[in-house]
């Protein structure tokens, strides 16, 4: 009696998992099966039809200098940003953790641009940064600071800088908030046994505060980069990808691809970007199991 | 054990939810007969109330519109429409990149009832996709030139029309009147003439930006390549073999990567205005509204824009005292050039469950009064003989440039893949230095041209 009941509460288990497991399916594996196989064809998007080409659209990637350099424009935001995130985020949570005055405030403060879609924030830095009447050239005129200002979204060489330093602003208190929940966890009295130890302040945070922050940082590295090697709004708010096609970013290559009449291809260089994701990613999580395991 | 067969209870919710949920939703509708607009209003006027609002199913209908300054005029014409026929509503989607969206709801199978956008894809006109309006004489017969019906042909299927135009556009040289007139500068024909007139604004009015780009918005930079060596192609070719030999991508016409050819003749004249400062510093970012506020304001003596512009750079200054020329032509022996060529245009999908409804509504925009209303939103003269109006401040201006201009009729065609936008791009890489020549850069826009076709197009 018991045995067939145990078994009928096994199924029901298993039963639970139903419904997420056909969520998943319908919105991540089966459009990932049809992706891969569109990719392999030359379907423009505008009609019905389309022909097998094998890896014709993969090859095409590696033979288009354009192609190319949207790739390397994903791979210094995505690789840049993550890293610029993670130590201002640090830095913040460790002075944020002390007990200041309106430290409430200014945690909030920090955090808010994180819940503003990343397109407004985009548009609202462009407005700031118009080199006609934006606020920042009219205050450094007003400074007399004339020579400071530069045409930083028309230059090639400053234009991404620019942008992963909005993005930089616009995420810092996110990254802020998982490092502030890593730090309230650490006891108290471990860092005060390595004060008592002789260690200084920063050889408390290096050797003690950090390892034991190993969780957080994980979180914060694994999302600023997807986040990062996935970035969109942001460039087509603040360059659209230019001056020319100086930071255009391998998302917003594969919206113009595909909007042009080369879905089958646009296709093929989203395949290539998943892998591009989830190379960094699995390597972070490596290195963070490892670690963790140390720590 | 209660709350298991609760949460068993709550899974199996869900799941049916979820499955109901992908289940389709099509209502059963009756298809319409294939309409035409020379049907009476009365007779449809009739149809749709014979029934006493008892019967007659009520019809939504979708206009996806890509006219940003159209939004609050189709607006005001939906309720209009709305009012006279209460068993219809039409709902307007105004999107800025509304050819792009166009493409997704097509091929999600979600066309929408109306479109009003310049630049629908020549391959959803190739599957006959829209509605043909060939045997709509009513329409036609009301043209101020019968030239525009063959303007608006399709361009593989002449004997084919896919949309209407409402307003002829124009693009052109605006100028400001006050300073070209204090400076006793000639209205330029030839482009030595132009950089000879923007040197002279350089030289005596240094505050000013004698020629000013909006770069930042791709298509401003992308139409300077249509107007100049494009239209030039149409000059020497005349405008219908242009847009043929455009089509085919003849090599042999084009001569798009030619030395000393057109391509590289405009990379070169940009390089000059940009090295010899007749160009605003910052022409790759500067946005369209930066460059209308230029004119508008009098921080630049010349921009190169259409007739559609006039209404912003009014709203920026309601006193702006501009000018319009034709503008110079590029290649030596061409004329100065404008484009007039039918804007405004309004599809209906063919496939359309309420096609009927769609034309009444068409029928409905085309009508002499909500035409004038257009002609003047669009500062444009209406392409009918029944809707004239007082359409702008620059209506002489205009017709003393007709006298004396290359007109073309339509505008240069270009590939899907590799449109205005797309061609600005390749313009914003010159004016950031990325090509050290001309011919490189002649190179470059010649190989994105050819990438610029797709497979169904070629």
């Amino acid at each position: 009696m018991i045995r067939p009941l145990r078994r009928l509460h096994e199924r029901l288990h298993r039963f639970m998992a139903v419904p997420a497991l056909l969520l998943f399916a319908f919105f991540f594996v089966v459009p990932l099966v049809r992706g891969v196989a569109i990719s392999l064809t030359d379907w423009t998007g505008l009609t019905p039809s389309y022909h097998y080409v094998g890896l014709r659209n993969f090859i095409d990637f590696f033979q288009d200098r354009r192609a190319l350099h949207a790739l390397q424009v994903t791979l210094v935001f995505g690789l840049i940003s993550p890293a610029l995130l993670c130590v201002a985020g640090l830095l913040y949570a460790l002075l944020l953790d002390n007990r200041l005055m309106g430290r409430g405030f200014v945690r909030t403060f920090v955090y808010m641009p994180a819940i503003i879609s990343p397109l407004i924030m985009g548009y609202v830095w462009l407005l700031l940064l118009n080199s006609e009447n934006g606020a920042l050239p009219q205050l450094l005129h007003l400074l007399h600071l004339d020579s400071w200002y530069r045409d930083w979204l028309g230059s090639p060489r400053d234009a991404l800088w620019v942008i992963i330093i909005v993005n930089l602003w616009q995420f810092v208190g996110y990254a802020m908030i998982i490092f502030l929940a890593g730090l309230q966890g650490i006891p108290a009295e471990v860092t005060e046994a390595a004060r008592i130890d002789g260690a200084g302040y920063w050889q408390t945070v290096c050797r003690v505060t950090i390892p034991l922050l190993v969780p957080a940082i994980r979180i914060n590295v694994v999302t600023n980069l997807i986040g990062s090697l996935a970035v969109f709004d942001v460039i087509a708010a603040l360059t659209d990808g230019g001056p020319g096609y100086a930071t255009e970013s391998m998302s917003l290559y594969i919206m113009r691809a595909s909007f042009n009449g080369h879905t089958g291809y646009a296709t093929a260089v989203a395949v290539l970007m998943f892998v591009v994701i989830l190379i960094p990613v699995s390597v972070a999580l490596r290195l963070m199991k490892k670690a963790d395991g140390d720590s | 054990m209660s709350r298991k067969w609760l949460s068993l209870a709550c899974a199996a919710v869900l799941s049916a939810g979820l499955l109901a949920g992908c289940g389709g939703n099509k209502e059963d509708q009756d298809s319409p007969s294939a309409a035409s607009l020379s049907a009476s209003p009365s007779d449809s006027a009739a149809a749709s109330s014979a029934s006493g609002g008892g019967s007659q199913k009520p019809v939504k209908l979708s206009l996806l519109n890509g006219t940003v300054e159209a939004v609050d005029w189709l607006n005001d014409q939906i309720k209009a429409f709305s009012e006279r026929n209460p068993g219809i509503t039409v709902e307007q989607e105004f999107q800025k990149t509304a050819s792009d969206v166009l493409k997704v709801k097509i091929a999600s199978g979600d066309t929408p009832d109306i479109v009003a956008l310049a630049q629908v894809p020549q391959e959803f006109y190739d599957q006959d996709l829209f509605h043909d309006f060939s045997g709509d004489s009513a329409i036609w017969d009301r043209l101020t030139d019968p030239s525009i019906m063959r303007t608006v042909a399709d361009t593989k299927r002449p004997e084919k029309h896919f949309y209407l135009p409402m307003t002829v556009s124009y693009t052109g040289l605006y100028y400001d009147k006050s300073v070209i007139a204090e400076l006793g500068i000639q209205r330029p024909d030839t482009w030595e003439q132009f950089v000879a007139a923007l040197q002279t604004v350089k030289q005596k009015k240094p505050e000013m930006t004698p020629l000013y780009l909006g770069g930042k918005d791709s298509w401003t930079l992308g139409q300077l390549v249509q107007y100049l060596p494009l239209g030039s192609i149409q000059q020497a070719l005349g405008v219908e073999e242009a847009n043929k030999a455009l089509i085919a991508n003849d090599a042999s016409k084009l001569e798009l990567d030619k030395a000393g050819g057109r391509i590289e003749t405009f990379a070169k004249a940009i390089m000059d205005l940009q090295r010899n400062g007749w160009i605003n510093k910052n022409g790759s970012s500067a946005s369209y509204d930066n460059q209308l506020d230029a004119i508008a304001n009098g921080k630049a003596a010349f921009v190169i824009q259409g007739m559609w512009a006039l209404a912003d750079i009014l709203k920026k200054n309601p006193n702006a005292d501009v000018g319009f020329w034709p503008i110079p032509g590029l290649m030596p022996g061409d004329k100065p050039y404008m484009i007039g060529s039918p804007d405004g245009s309004v599809s209906v999908s063919e496939k359309s469950p309420n096609k009927e409804a769609a034309l009444k509504f068409v029928e409905f925009l085309m009508s002499p009064d909500v035409q004038k209303s257009y002609s003047k939103l669009r500062n444009a003269p209406s392409v009918f003989k029944d809707a004239s109006a007082d359409w702008s401040i620059l209506s002489g201006d205009i017709a003393d440039d007709l006298k004396t201009a290359f007109v073309a009729s339509r505008w240069p065609w270009t590939p899907s893949g590799y449109n205005s936008d797309a061609i600005g791009r390749t313009v914003q890489e010159l004016l950031v230095g990325a090509y050290r020549t001309p011919a490189e850069f002649a190179k470059a826009f010649k190989d994105n041209w050819d990438k610029g076709y797709t497979s169904a197009a070629q």
